[in-house]
């Protein structure tokens, strides 16, 4: 966790690679700015795995009935 | 709306059922006052003027019969152009939205407004889908701040915002999924309330991020907010996060809560890193001063540290940025260019983060959320402080793409939270740019924020203030 970059095929790759899988075609000065805040943005999210979160479940919970109020199936 | 003192929701209502003003006086004015002043704020992206007029007629007449509907009848509003109403379509003011998405009419909130005779005024402009930026380059207005034009308002409710301080609208509703209601509160001068998340519907709201949005009042005072909180709160079957509760009269709680004084309350001054670094010293200065007149009324205060305040600030911007990028996604594919450049570049950096970062950032949002309640409990507090920005309104630079700093904003991590939070007015900076001071309560304890925020507007009177551009 602690390599932050876009791994072997660097950041740049790495961000246009995201993009191309979520089939966005992004201009290069804006992939280039997209691939210098990609670090930051590793880095913050690397933080999350640091908490002990234990065998929490997410904060968004599946229910098999459906909870809307005034529904009554 | 020229008056010695601004109009507010409260003194309007009284008079106009003492026969001082009408309701339509208070629309026509409002109406002159958008005209004189709205080239230069960028308030509106549309406004109503025959059908507000049409319904002030009617107030005007259902008073007269002693039909009185409220605190809100025959009051003029704003309704930031992500909402829908019936009169005419939702622009999210982009270039992108689908212009048949508010063809569905009222939401539920703009439809108990109506029903709690409010005259709705127009749309007041917003950024581009509530995440956007100051942007020069759309065919929109940009709302600049009635206390200095060279200084932005605060997003996303930005004409919303500089709609009440300038004197155009008594009030009016924003959207808030980092802050948006709270932060042009602050930047304005005027009073702000998030509400506890799945209090009020957000059905009708373009979504940005789901789990974190929430629709919330802006006007001048807490009562004010009060009132409107009043008719906005309640579950409703269109949204699936709302929440059975009691109906509670918010103006009620808090004329009680006022009787009762502020002995006998706690409150938490946050003294986390975030909140003392990421302030300048005439924020800290003006805060302390707040602190002081509350604890000077009675109340006890205790510096606290909030657990994992980080990870929740930082978790709102992530989720609401995967959030957004799956409602978004195909539109952002087939137009992106059509998008401004600061909210493309936004939204897209949820497709730079994983499915299982997501989940995490989820699980640790449970796990702080706890231990922020566990930690309020033990220390018996009734609700937070903290400033709601870190400084006064930015000015413009450039393109407008830089006019915020994230790391200034206090508010986020309510929005991860879902927890209750207000902006008032707490004073002003070297520049004379207004404050806000943050009140946050614990979940569906909106009663006691407005309360307390109530309790402090009668110590001082920053939210009474009138900026330099006011009708």
């Amino acid at each position: 966790m602690d390599d932050v970059s876009g791994g072997a095929i660097g950041e740049e790759k790495m961000v246009r690679a995201l993009l191309g899988a979520a089939g966005l075609d992004v201009p290069d000065d804006e992939v280039d700015r997209l691939a210098k805040l990609y670090p930051g943005l590793r880095r913050t999210v690397d933080r999350y795995y640091r908490v002990p979160v234990g065998d929490e479940v997410t904060a968004a919970v599946y229910r098999a009935v459906d909870s809307t109020p005034g529904d009554e199936r | 709306m020229t008056r010695q003192e601004p109009w507010t929701i409260r003194t309007a209502a009284a008079a106009l059922r003492s026969g001082e003003t009408t309701s339509v006086a208070l629309v026509r004015s409002a109406h002159a006052a958008a005209d004189a002043l709205d080239p230069q704020m960028g308030t509106w992206l549309d406004r109503y003027t025959e059908q507000s007029l049409s319904r002030a007629e009617q107030a005007d007449a259902e008073l007269a019969e002693g039909r009185d509907l409220g605190p809100l009848h025959g009051i003029p509003l704003g309704i930031k152009d992500i909402l829908s109403t019936d009169e005419g379509p939702t622009t999210a003011q982009s270039l992108t939205m689908d212009p048949t998405w508010g063809d569905q009419g009222d939401g539920p909130v703009v439809a108990r407004l109506r029903a709690g005779g409010a005259v709705i005024m127009g749309k007041t402009s917003t950024m581009e889908y509530a995440i956007g930026r100051p942007d020069f380059s759309k065919p929109f207005p940009v709302p600049r701040n009635p206390w200095n034009l060279d200084r932005w308002t605060g997003g996303s409710s930005s004409g919303t915002g500089n709609g009440v301080a300038s004197g155009q609208i008594l009030g009016g509703l924003g959207t808030d999924t980092g802050g948006s209601v709270r932060l042009p509160a602050a930047y304005n001068g005027v009073s702000g309330h998030k509400p506890t998340f799945g209090l009020v519907p957000k059905s009708g709201c373009v979504p940005l991020g789901m789990s974190y949005d929430h629709i919330g009042p802006l006007a001048r005072s807490a009562w004010d907010c009060a009132a409107l909180l009043s008719v906005m709160a309640g579950a409703d079957p269109s949204d699936r996060t709302t929440v059975e509760r009691p109906g509670i009269d918010y103006v009620a709680q808090l004329e009680q809560s006022f009787e009762r004084g502020l002995d006998g309350l706690t409150v938490g001054v946050i003294v986390n890193d975030a909140i003392t670094e990421g302030s300048d010293e005439a924020t800290i200065a003006v805060f302390d001063d707040a602190v002081a007149a509350l604890t000077a009324a009675g109340a006890t205060a205790k510096r606290i540290e909030v657990p994992l305040y980080d990870e929740l600030a930082a978790g709102a911007f992530l989720g609401l940025q995967a959030e957004a990028f799956a409602w978004h996604r195909d539109r952002l594919a087939a137009r992106w260019e059509d998008y401004g450049r600061p909210t493309r570049l936004t939204i897209v950096q949820g497709a730079l983060i994983s499915a299982a970062d997501i989940v995490q950032i989820e699980r640790v949002r449970q796990v702080a959320r706890r231990q922020v309640a566990a930690m309020v409990e033990a220390e018996g507090l009734d609700a937070l402080l903290s400033p709601t920005t870190g400084h006064g309104a930015t000015p413009f630079t450039g393109g407008g793409t830089e006019a915020l700093s994230i790391r200034s904003l206090h508010t986020p991590a309510w929005n991860s939270t879902g927890w209750p939070a207000l902006s008032v007015p707490m004073g002003f900076d070297p520049d004379g740019l207004p404050l806000g001071l943050q009140i946050i309560g614990r979940p569906f304890a909106d009663d006691q924020v407005l309360a307390i925020g109530h309790a402090y507007q009668h110590l001082t009177d920053w939210h009474l203030r009138r900026p330099p551009h006011h009708a």
